[in-house]
């Protein structure tokens, strides 16, 4: 199973990887993003993602399709949710098999790191004590940046 | 971010032959973005492309500022 999805409903990890269930896997490793309650020192109360829905499909297809080429991959699926997103939830998942452990966690990690570098997809967080702001994309010590002031919803 | 800054998701523009570096400027005046060029990216017709690519009649072209998914 290879497949890069996008959702504004709650993302279920039992029923993604449910999908990867292959006899020939010996490895399953996954990855959650979920919505903390703190960032650059703002406690967060919620996120809204928006999205440019047709490119960010295609980005992630091919994200999928570089995976394939580059790893030794049973499967692979991934799914990056939408919209506005509680404390705890699940904003992306990756899952990737493999017939030994190594291959499934390199693979898992590169995909995770493409989504986030390459998807068109916007980040607002919401806070406890200020108006929101826009978020910009991770560096590579993890740590986002914001961005500014955003109107508020 | 911009679609916020410039109250609206689409726009439907006339303009002079031009790249997609001088329709931001052009965009950028009217809406007062906050983004500088150097910060976006570009697609037109849902491919990534060069802020140098000349526009042609029909394009639809679309500004991506820095992204932050997951």
């Amino acid at each position: 199973m290879w497949q890069f999805s996008l959702t504004r409903e709650e993302i279920v990890p039992a029923n993604l990887s449910r999908q990867l269930v292959n006899y020939t896997a010996g490895a399953l490793v996954t990855f959650e993003g979920w919505v903390r309650n703190h960032n650059a020192g703002c406690q967060v109360t919620g996120l809204e993602y928006h999205i440019y829905e047709s490119l960010a499909l295609k980005e992630g297809q091919r994200i999928l399709a570089e995976a394939r080429e580059r790893f030794d991959l049973c499967g692979a699926v991934a799914c990056h949710r939408w919209g506005y997103l509680a404390l705890g939830e699940v904003a992306v998942w990756v899952g990737t098999t493999a017939i030994h452990r190594g291959s499934a966690f390199v693979a898992t990690r590169f995909i995770i790191n493409q989504i986030k570098n390459r998807l068109p997809i916007w980040k607002k967080e919401f806070y406890v004590d200020q108006p929101a702001q826009w978020v910009l994309c991770c560096n590579s010590n993890g740590m986002a940046q914001l961005l500014g002031t955003a109107q508020s919803p | 971010m911009l679609a916020e800054q410039a109250n609206c998701t689409e726009q439907v523009i006339q303009t002079n032959p031009c790249s997609c570096a001088q329709l931001y400027e052009q965009l950028q005046q009217e809406h007062c973005f906050s983004l500088p060029l150097s910060q976006l990216r570009v697609v037109v017709n849902e491919e990534f492309t060069t802020m140098d690519r000349l526009l042609q009649e029909d394009d639809e072209v679309v500004f991506i500022p820095p992204v932050s998914g997951g």
